[in-house]
């Protein structure tokens, strides 16, 4: 059964991939005009090097040829995914790698640290639902979860940068950083990612914690909690033993979900904090009209939120007995 | 000394702008190894007053009266000590065993909970006590670690009885035991439930809204409507002879399988609708016999030569000379 | 009104706080969105003042680069804003109401097949998504309607499609099926009546969204940057680096906007669903 479950998940996960793959080749291509006109930007690129442009991506070929060319591309390693203007002649894939680590950086610690907090959180107000505690704190996260993400981050990033001078004004790391020693090292980084990673949590922690809080009320309600009251347990006993162990299962498939829209905070933000992920590199990438880079970004970041969510899934089948 | 001895107990839940009275003024014993049937309609306050036993209501409810358990106060019981008493000398088989236990945790490990929440006994014998626990109703000791999922719902039920004997209580409080059963299983529950009572000399009180089943193993039958009582008696007294119109009306209403052919008779009007209900008795509005007083006063519980208690004006006694 | 309200089960919404202060909030927006021109007396690209002037009496919130006064923007930013808010949110509900009516109800392949879409198109992360498609598009404001639409309906097909499958399974369909009605019947007299209350919280929520989209996409340069909307200020104040200049007035007021007009729509929508699910108001 439960190789069944994962079997269909990876199966899934598979498909969408093809469609991403798909999408990503023929939305050029459905546009009005030649596909050249994307690929050949005249200000960067004189109309000889649209011509060479034109022949290594075979635009002047037929749509088959083109798809074929695209795919091999694609399933090779290193992948080819195009060569970059900006970074011109620089290939997409190796430009993508460059900026992608800092990223996930700090995607990474704000899907950990946002999914603690807003469990806990979750947990903490759905014991306490009714009081005013539950109203001021709903209402609190709330707030955080309606602003615009990156706006939330300008504003941090003026009081505590540009007014109160306690925390750097942007990248990921100051450029003397290989020079220092490791804990430095260390501590550099964090303080260039503490910010970005503070607006990313605030921002997201209430999708958790509101959902938690509610998935906690109706566990509560049920009958197994009572009995557990009657049996003698304390009621922090009976909240963590068994309510939130309920909760949590479905928190998992969450975090999954709630990738996408981690990713695409992390973008928005990385733009404000000037932090050198790929969030900033397609906001250049779109000043510059850069197709071939936004196209290999966005298989990219699609790629990667597949994977996670899949891997959600394998969680979740390993903690859930009912699926084992 | 009666095993359970209440008195005047009042419950009144909080609502939004006071409190609602949901159960007033019942007295009741049981005498170890009775069964005392606690009959009504849903909203009848029985489930309260089987929770209230067990001190599990809500932290708003306002309870007020006595409960005597094996000689100890209830009502008045401090957190500490409530969790203490909890499931020692009474436990509970809750309404709904389909969900008495919690679906991420296999039903043996809540068994073993509930034995180490309140001693320190080493886990194996824990386990120990629970593999004996499952033979004594009937389970496989194989199961044990089964989770509640893989468990039939007559299984179900058993295991719940299984857990609520698992300290050696006086006392097991059945909360609609039967309702979710078939009838072919229902029986095998019955017959647990009167062997163990034969075996182990346990008193139940058994709520629940079916007397027919209550036929079958109470010794005495409290019966309760809107909130109050109406009868209590011995189960073949009210069963032979029920006094009060509506106990008359209830066992009227059970179909017979032998005997003549008759209509079955169901009860007139609603049931009483406890945010709204009548003055005087409460259950005048549907009485086929009620008359001027039975809209002003509401009846006192009278005991009555053949043992057993009415709540009703047609057998005021005395009344003119003011004495009961 | 009040019948409209009774029949779905709305009557309790104006009475609900969160609510009222929800429906002010935008009915606050709103107001100034229309009457613009009469709220101010600068017009949005008039050159009034000296330039990053911090808010005073002349300009309650400061000038721009340009010396632009930053209130007049706002106030007519609102315009657009609002327009691609409830456009988007209601494009987006009808077609994801309607993608997930269809599918729950007929089921089958045709449910499977939606389905799939749906699916694609919820997992992929919608910025990147988004500016894919925008940036192919070109920037206008209509471009930021389409897009925060396409990416948009699939949550809303979901729910509504949840629900669907939930509400055909109840007796009372049966009950509509044994006297007889086919399915247009029972649709639209049972199941969408049922669902409305449903599809006007995701709706009202949906605005939040799409406010906080065109935002989002303005910021990174998707959108018209010659055009006065609350994501544009946004976007030029980043790329002129306001914050670095300490001119915080041109990133707060904006912003803020956003953010009370997502709130606003949230508190309705919370109010709408509390009618639903009577177990989360609390015991």
């Amino acid at each position: 059964m439960n190789r069944g479950y994962l079997v269909r998940r990876a199966f899934y996960a598979f498909v969408t991939f093809i469609i991403v793959l798909v999408l990503n080749f023929f939305i050029p291509r459905l546009m009005p005009g030649s596909p050249v006109q994307y690929f050949a930007n005249p200000k960067i690129l004189p109309s000889i090097e649209a011509h060479l442009l034109t022949q290594r991506f075979g635009l002047d070929k037929p749509i088959w040829d083109q798809f074929l060319l695209y795919i091999t591309g694609v399933f090779q390693w290193p992948p080819d995914l195009g060569v970059s203007y900006t970074f011109y002649p620089a290939p997409v894939w190796s430009v993508i790698m460059n900026y992608l680590p800092w990223t996930l950086l700090l995607v990474g610690t704000a899907t950990v640290v946002t999914a603690v907090i807003g469990i806990l959180v979750g947990i903490w107000i759905g014991s306490k639902q009714g009081t005013k505690t539950d109203t001021v704190v709903t209402s609190v996260s709330l707030f955080f979860w309606t602003m615009p993400f990156f706006w939330l981050g300008a504003i941090l990033l003026w009081f505590f940068s540009i007014y109160l001078h306690v925390f750097p004004a942007g990248g990921a790391a100051s450029t003397n950083l290989s020079g220092m020693p490791i804990l430095n090292q260390v501590t550099n980084i964090a303080e260039h990612a503490f910010l970005p990673a503070l607006t990313l949590t605030l921002a997201a922690f209430a999708g958790y914690s509101l959902i938690m809080r509610n998935t906690i009320v109706e566990e509560l309600g049920q009958d197994y909690v009572t009995v557990a009251t009657a049996k003698g347990l304390s009621h922090r006993a009976v909240l963590f033993r068994h309510a939130a162990r309920n909760a949590l299962l479905p928190m998992i498939t969450l975090i999954g979900l709630n990738l996408g829209y981690v990713v695409s905070g992390a973008l928005l933000v990385e733009v404000v904090f000037s932090y050198p992920g790929v969030g900033w590199l397609t906001y250049q990438a779109v000043l510059s009209h850069d197709y071939p880079l936004l196209q290999g970004l966005f298989l990219v970041l699609s790629v990667a939120v597949i994977i996670a969510n899949f891997l959600a899934d394998v969680v979740y089948s390993l903690v859930d007995p009912r699926i084992k | 000394m009666p095993l359970l001895d209440v008195r005047g107990l009042c419950i009144d839940y909080k609502l939004q702008n006071g409190y609602l009275r949901a159960v007033d003024s019942v007295s009741f014993q049981i005498d170890e190894g009775e069964v005392l049937g606690l009959a009504g309609e849903s909203g009848s306050g029985k489930s309260t007053i089987a929770h209230s036993i067990l001190k599990i209501l809500p932290r708003t409810t306002r309870v007020s009266g006595s409960i005597l358990v094996d000689g100890t106060e209830v009502v008045q019981m401090d957190d500490r000590a409530a969790r203490a008493y909890r499931w020692k000398v009474v436990s509970l088989v809750p309404q709904g065993s389909m969900n008495a236990f919690d679906p991420v945790i296999t039903i043996g490990s809540q068994i073993v909970e509930s034995i180490r929440i309140h001693s320190n006994v080493d886990k194996n014998v824990a386990w120990r006590r629970t593999r004996e626990l499952f033979s004594l109703v009937g389970i496989p000791e194989s199961r044990a670690k089964g989770y509640p999922h893989e468990f039939s719902g007559g299984m179900k039920q058993r295991a719940a009885i299984a857990m609520a004997l698992s300290l050696n209580p006086k006392l097991v409080i059945l909360d609609e035991p039967t309702t979710a059963l078939d009838v072919v299983v229902q029986r095998q529950v019955l017959g647990l439930l009167a062997r163990l009572r034969r075996e182990l000399g346990i008193s139940f009180l058994f709520v629940t809204h079916d007397l027919s089943v209550l036929s079958e193993i109470a010794t005495k039958v409290a019966v309760m409507y809107a909130g109050r009582l109406a009868e209590i008696s011995t189960s073949e007294t009210l069963f032979a002879s029920p006094n009060h119109p509506y106990s008359r009306a209830l066992i009227h209403a059970i179909p017979t399988l032998s005997g003549d052919l008759s209509l079955v008779k169901s009860i007139p009007g609603v049931p009483a609708n406890v945010l709204n209900l009548p003055s005087g008795c409460k259950f005048h509005p549907r009485c086929p016999y009620s008359f001027e007083r039975c809209s002003e006063d509401e009846p006192r519980l009278q005991r009555m030569d053949n043992g057993s208690s009415v709540a009703c004006h047609l057998f005021d006694r005395r009344e003119k000379d003011g004495g009961e | 009104m009040t019948s409209l309200l009774n029949r779905f089960n709305l009557v309790r919404l104006p009475k609900d706080r969160r609510v009222l202060v929800g429906i002010s909030i935008l009915g606050f927006f709103t107001f100034i969105a229309v009457f613009a021109p009469l709220l101010t007396p600068y017009g949005p690209h008039q050159v009034s003042g000296p330039p990053y002037s911090p808010p005073s009496f002349q300009h309650w919130m400061g000038t721009d680069e340009l010396g632009e006064d930053i209130m007049s923007q706002v106030i007519y930013g609102a315009r657009i804003s609002l327009t691609v808010g409830f456009s988007v949110a209601l494009a987006a509900t009808l077609i994801g109401s309607l993608v997930g009516l269809v599918s729950g109800f007929y089921r089958g392949a045709v449910d499977e097949t939606l389905m799939r879409l749906t699916d694609v198109v919820l997992i992929l992360p919608s910025l990147p998504l988004a500016v894919i498609l925008a940036a192919y598009l070109g920037p206008s404001v209509q471009t930021i309607i389409e897009v925060l639409t396409i990416t948009g309906w699939p949550l809303v097909a979901r729910v509504v499609r949840s629900q669907t499958l939930s509400l055909r399974e109840r007796p009372f369909v049966d009950a509509e099926r044994v006297i007889g009605a086919g399915n247009g019947r029972i649709m639209f007299r049972v199941i969408i009546p049922n669902l409305l209350s449903l599809i006007a919280a995701n709706a009202v929520l949906a605005i939040t969204g799409a406010v906080v989209g065109e935002a989002g996409l303005d910021f990174i340069g998707l959108g018209n940057p010659s055009v006065v909307s609350w994501g544009t200020m946004l976007y030029w104040s980043q790329n002129l680096n306001a914050i670095l200049r300490g001119a915080w007035w041109w990133i707060l007021a904006p912003g803020l906007c956003i953010a009370l007009v997502g709130l606003g729509a949230v508190l309705i929508s919370i109010g709408i669903e509390n009618i639903f699910n009577p177990r989360l108001r609390g015991r």
